[in-house]
């Protein structure tokens, strides 16, 4: 009875305590009355011997119940104190108080049970120790204790005490399957207060082996429960808890009927609910219930508020695709004003967090051969610079800036480009102290270097940006060029030229104007645009730029150029007066080039060749000539032949020669015809004017430069003639004796060798007329055998030397008369046919010489050798002898005298064939005409000039 | 031989009134260096018309030369006549003002440059004359003048051989030419070929009534053969005043005492002019001695 009135107080007065104000009073009211009791239970155990189980029971559970009260007061103590020094508090010597209770309470059961094996409340004892050791966190021996006080508990409501706290062992261990048996055997039995809070248990160890169904089932029941006074009202927990089972069982409908019905916001409780899974660690449930809660959520503010609530829960478990995802849902609430303060502070946090990391892994190495990653990690940076760059406008300049970077860093240098334009234009614009400023237009210039196709466009803006700044910094020099490069790429000449005027204006020494000048120059040069060459050289030459003095004579170089090119144009269009004029002006130019005077002379030269104006033409034909190199005369060495016909045809004898004979000279060492036939024009046309010496000096140039052989001779062999005509022997027979030998002329020279006998021979120089004669022989021999044509004035002294063999052998005929006696007329006439027939013999040997001439005489000295002896013959008469003997002799020697006659006159007949036939040009022809005196006629000097072909 | 010695030019030229050696800058004008219209070869230029000399009637069309010598007259047109005229009335400076004129208007015809080679030759430069007649050939490689002309150029150097090709060669490309046979008739005759130069002669008689020196040789060549009457009938057509030439004289006397006429003979040959016998000195006193008229 006593026992049971104890149990009862101590209960009313836990409860009673439990809605107390003061704990700590009621605590101390509550262990002073279980002291006393415990004082009293002590005494009558002690008065039993200890032999009583049932008083050390009551100890045991006084005790314990002094443990649990002292605990609580302990942990309460021990949570006030500063966290800094509660780690430095030993736990043991804190909780000593407590500890000491439940060590007599345990000791106790264990004596109970090793005592009083058949107790009848031996589960009870059991119980205290399980208890015990559950709360020492001693979950094995809690186990082992509860599992002896379930079996061996005889009371119902001690053994269902027994079952709950094994049940909640197991659950503590998160053996959810062993506790739920426990808890459903235990809850069957017992409707008290505590059931909805041992069913709460239940409810989650379903849910934690996922039987969500009985876990919402027995929510709502603890919840239904709840409403009343006669248990612990669980509601609250289970409102917090129900919602998370009704997402997880992707039952959100009926979690909305059910908060709906209560009144409460299920999104707001789904967002609660989240963010303790998300505490918990339990992200994908977390994950879960907020996605539930952005779907059935409509209002914006809370929306945003599960937003954020996303953002934090996917950066702590670093899920950046949707972190991206949610930060780009949230950025135009946020643009539009709809986030608080602090809203935004959370957003702009979380995206500056992640945006940084994404950047660290794209600089950083981890990424660096997984392109794909990190293009996609950059991607997600540069969408949070982005929006970072509109929402935090105090660091918008660096997040535009760091999507610069980002972008480079990946290469993609278009982008970065278009980045770091922002960031300059942005700053330039509202930040203009910002150091992103000039960072950005650094960089702005080096990546524009690695683009692949050069940005003409923005290349100017960059430098031109760059030259604001800094119009004379360290690299503005280079900045200046780039930019003047840039304006000729784009053909914008005009603002190109403006640069190189900024650049001179900054930099008036500096030797790169010079190039970016001659870059301008060659433009307008190209597009003979010459108005605004000549504007350029007059600028310089005002001083305005500086160019060093080569350059200053290429200038001047190029102005001679300009001049020829203006005059060729006026030829292009036909008006040679003003080429010729211009030409004119370029030799008179102190600047102008020599190649420009060479070309001037020359083109003046034809110009003055079109007028027919000789002197010009040869002047400065010959000029231009004397100063074209050897490349440029063979070039055009047809037209100076053509200007030298054109002399010659003028009557400019010496003119025509001169000139053919500087072509000669520049033509020198050239193997070439063209040089050859220059030559003899010059050569035959000096000779024709009557410059014997020049031609002599051409001679020997011709040899010098290598005029072929044949060339020469031909020219010194004109020349020897023309020494002749003038009767200079010495010269004459000069050149006889050089071309005695040459091939082609030798032959030729038989003509003057026999004017050199006929002249030494005049002046008794016998020596030489035999020199002569000599040299005469062999070029005769010579021709013969080479077959070698022989003038006819040279066949014709050859026969007559052989002529004169006949005469010598006619005057001995003539010399020889008949006379007797007969023996020695027979020997004078034996002795005359033999000179005849020798005679005869001598002919054929001067008509072998194929001299008409020859021919001729040899016919006419046989018909008259013939027909003396004929005649003789007839008119021979013996002396001393009888007529008888004498017309007898006549008889016979008559007959003599006719064949001698017939012979006669057949070598006459024979002759006039031989003139007729082969149309011997002789004057001993008229002697073989009939008649009594030969008729004569001597026409040589009465040959008519044609001036005309006729009709 | 000197031939194709010069290229054929090809540049035009101008024509002016007066030769202009040098012109001064000022004056000249874009039209001064209009190209000329070249006058190239014709065949209806290559012919006189306008002669009018009886005692050379047989060349007329084609040679003035005797025309001078024998005191007709000659109308000429255009530069080429001129030209000629000029230079065979020795007025050579004004001759060659009209070829530095006209030099490049003539450029390409061989007329032009024979007329200047002949011009050159009537001077006594040879050489020049030669330079040109190759210039004429190198424009028409068979053209008749220029080659006659070279045939009588190696006549005065008694080149007969050469002068015969020369001639012949002129004759050949000439198919209706009588200066070739003129001199080919004089060469023939001038050696005693009489019947080479009686062909030649005979064809010339043809276009020829009065030519003095087709009918002189003419009746030579008969005289060669022994056709006295032939030869005498020639002799009498020849206009009197030339009897006293030695070339005509001489043998018409011959003729003439061949035919039997002594006195006449020996008449006529006291007539021939002594002072111009020349090459006929020896035969004159031979035919003097054979007619008794040898003084």
């Amino acid at each position: 009875m006593m026992k049971k009135l104890i149990f009862a107080i101590f209960i009313i007065f836990i409860c009673f305590n439990a809605f107390a104000d003061d704990v700590e009073k009621r605590r101390n009211q509550i262990i002073s009355i279980i002291n006393e009791e415990l004082s009293e239970v002590e005494r009558l155990n002690r008065q039993t011997g200890e032999r009583n189980p049932d008083l050390l029971l009551r100890m045991a559970e006084l005790n314990l119940e002094k443990a649990k009260l002292y605990r609580d007061k302990e942990n309460k103590e021990f949570l006030e104190i500063p966290a800094s020094k509660r780690r430095k508090v030993s736990q043991k010597s804190f909780f000593s108080k407590s500890s000491s209770y439940f060590s007599v309470a345990n000791r106790l059961a264990l004596k109970i049970a090793r005592r009083f094996k058949s107790y009848n409340r031996l589960g009870e004892a059991y119980y205290i120790l399980g208890f015990n050791a559950k709360e020492a966190n001693n979950s094995r021996a809690a186990s082992k204790y509860l599992s002896l006080a379930t079996r061996s508990s005889r009371d119902p409501k001690t053994k269902t005490k027994t079952q709950i706290s094994l049940a909640e062992v197991y659950y503590n261990e998160k053996e959810y399957a062993k506790a739920i048996p426990l808890y459903e055997d235990a809850l069957r039995k017992v409707d008290d207060r505590w059931w909805t809070k041992d069913s709460f248990n239940l409810a989650w160890c379903y849910f934690r082996v996922n039987s969500y169904s009985k876990a919402i089932s027995k929510m709502e029941s603890i919840h239904q429960k709840s409403k009343s006074s006669k248990y612990i009202d669980m509601r609250s927990q289970v409102e917090r808890d129900i919602g998370l089972f009704y997402a997880t069982a992707n039952r959100i409908d009926e979690g909305v009927r059910f908060y709906k019905n209560l009144g409460i916001n299920f999104t707001s409780q789904l967002l609660t609910i989240a963010i303790s899974l998300k505490e918990q660690g339990k992200y994908t449930f977390a994950q879960k219930v907020l996605n539930q809660a952005e779907k059935y959520e409509k209002n914006e503010d809370k929306l945003i508020l599960i937003y954020i609530e996303k953002l934090v829960l996917f950066e702590k478990y670093a899920k950046y695709d949707q972190h991206l995802y949610v930060s780009k849902k949230i950025y135009p609430l946020a643009v539009k004003g709809k986030l608080s303060s602090d809203q935004i502070s959370q957003y702009t946090f979380q995206m500056a967090k992640v945006s940084a990391i994404l950047q660290r892994q794209v600089v950083g190495k981890t990424y660096r051969r997984v392109k794909k990653v990190r293009n996609k990690k950059a991607d997600q940076a540069l969408e949070y610079f982005g929006m970072l760059a509109v929402l935090d406008k105090s660091k918008s300049d660096e997040y535009r800036y760091l999507q610069a970077e980002t972008a480079f860093a990946l290469y993609r240098y278009s982008r970065a480009y278009e980045h770091y334009k922002d960031t300059y234009q942005y700053t330039s614009k509202n930040k203009v102290s910002s150091p992103f400023r000039i960072k950005s237009l650094d960089a702005m210039i080096l990546t524009l270097g690695k683009f692949k196709t050069p940005s003409v466009k923005e290349n100017i803006y960059v430098f031109e940006e760059y030259l604001k700044i800094y119009p004379r910094g360290k690299k503005s020099k280079d900045a200046y060029v780039r930019l003047f490069n840039n304006y000729k790429a784009k053909k914008d000449y005009r603002s190109a030229s403006l640069v190189l005027d900024r650049f001179v204006k900054n930099y008036p020494n500096d030797p790169v104007q010079e190039g970016m000048i001659a870059d301008l120059m060659e433009v307008s040069r190209k597009e003979k645009d010459y108005t605004t060459i000549r504007t350029w050289i007059s600028a310089i030459e005002s001083g305005k730029y500086k160019v060093s003095a080569t350059y200053r004579r290429k200038l001047q170089e190029l102005l001679t150029a300009i001049q020829i090119d203006d005059v060729q144009g006026q030829l292009a269009k036909g008006d040679k007066k003003s080429a010729l004029v211009g030409y004119l002006k370029i030799l008179d130019d102190p600047y102008a080039t020599k190649k420009s005077k060479v070309n001037a002379k020359y083109n003046l030269a034809a110009l003055y060749f079109e007028l027919g104006d000789t002197d010009a033409t040869a002047k400065w034909a010959k000029s231009a000539l004397e100063e074209m190199d050897s490349k440029d005369v063979y070039k055009f060495s047809t037209s100076f032949v053509t200007m030298a016909n054109f002399l010659f045809s003028s009557l400019e004898f010496k003119k025509s020669s001169e000139l053919s004979e500087t072509l000669v000279v520049k033509l020198c060492n050239r193997k070439t015809k063209r040089k050859n036939t220059a030559f003899k024009n010059a050569a035959f046309i000096y000779l024709a004017d009557g410059h014997i010496k020049e031609t002599e000096n051409l001679v020997r140039l011709g040899q010098k430069c290598k005029v072929p052989s044949s060339y020469i001779s031909e020219v010194e062999y004109e020349i020897m003639r023309e020494y002749f005509q003038q009767r200079n022997w010495n010269r004459y027979e000069y050149y006889v004796l050089k071309l005695k030998d040459a091939s082609g002329v030798y032959n030729k020279i038989i003509d003057d060798l026999l004017n050199l006998i006929a002249v030494h021979a005049r002046f008794n120089n016998t020596q030489k007329v035999k020199q002569f004669n000599s040299i005469l022989w062999k070029s005769y021999y010579r021709a013969k055998k080479s077959n070698d044509t022989i003038s006819m004035r040279g066949l014709d002294y050859f026969a007559s030397l052989k002529i004169k063999n006949m005469e010598i052998t006619y005057n001995q005929l003539r010399l020889i008369k008949f006379e007797f006696p007969p023996e020695k007329f027979a020997a004078l006439q034996k002795q005359k046919l033999s000179l005849l027939t020798k005679l005869t013999e001598q002919a054929n040997d001067v008509q072998a010489v194929g001299s008409g001439v020859g021919i001729v005489n040899s016919f006419k000295l046989l018909y008259e050798a013939y027909s003396e002896v004929a005649k003789e013959v007839y008119e021979f008469t013996p002396n001393g002898k009888s007529p008888e003997y004498i017309k007898a002799f006549k008889a016979d020697f008559n007959q003599v005298g006719k064949q001698l006659e017939n012979a006669a006159k057949s070598y006459q007949t024979e002759a006039k064939k031989a003139i007729a036939n082969n149309s011997i040009l002789n004057k001993n022809n008229f002697f073989f005409q009939d008649g009594k005196l030969p008729v004569e006629f001597h026409g040589e000097d009465a040959a008519v000039l044609m001036d005309r072909g006729g009709k | 031989m000197f031939l194709r010695l010069l290229p054929i030019l090809i540049l035009v030229g101008c024509a002016t009134s007066q030769p202009k050696k040098s012109y001064d800058v000022g004056d000249i004008k874009n039209e001064d260096f209009k190209k000329v219209k070249k006058i190239t070869y014709s065949r209806s230029d290559d012919s006189f018309k306008q002669v009018e000399s009886e005692l050379t009637d047989a060349l007329n069309e084609e040679s003035i030369q005797r025309v001078f010598t024998y005191g007709g007259s000659v109308e000429v047109k255009g530069v080429l006549g001129e030209i000629g005229k000029l230079c065979y009335e020795k007025n050579f400076k004004d001759a060659f003002n009209l070829v530095k004129t006209n030099n490049k208007i003539y450029d390409d015809n061989p007329i032009f440059w024979t007329q200047v080679g002949t011009c050159y030759l009537l001077e006594g430069n040879s050489r020049k004359a030669l330079l040109f007649y190759n210039r004429a050939l190198g424009i028409k490689g068979d053209y008749a003048p220029a080659l006659n002309n070279l045939g009588v150029m190696y006549m005065r150097d008694n080149d007969f051989s050469r002068a015969l090709i020369a001639f012949e060669r002129a004759r050949k490309n000439t198919a209706f030419g009588k200066t070739p046979r003129f001199n080919l008739a004089n060469l023939y005759l001038s050696f005693g070929l009489y019947q080479q130069a009686e062909s030649h002669l005979l064809t010339l008689s043809q276009v020829s009534k009065k030519d003095v020196d087709v009918l002189n040789m003419l009746a030579t060549s008969y005289l060669m053969q022994g056709k006295t009457d032939l030869a005498l009938r020639n002799f009498e057509n020849i206009d009197s005043d030339f009897l006293e030439e030695p070339k005509v004289g001489i043998n018409y006397a011959l003729a003439l005492y061949m035919g039997g006429k002594p006195d006449r003979a020996r008449d006529v040959l006291d007539d021939v002019n002594q002072k111009g016998l020349r090459q006929w000195k020896n035969y004159f006193k031979s035919v003097s001695k054979f007619i008794g008229g040898e003084k």
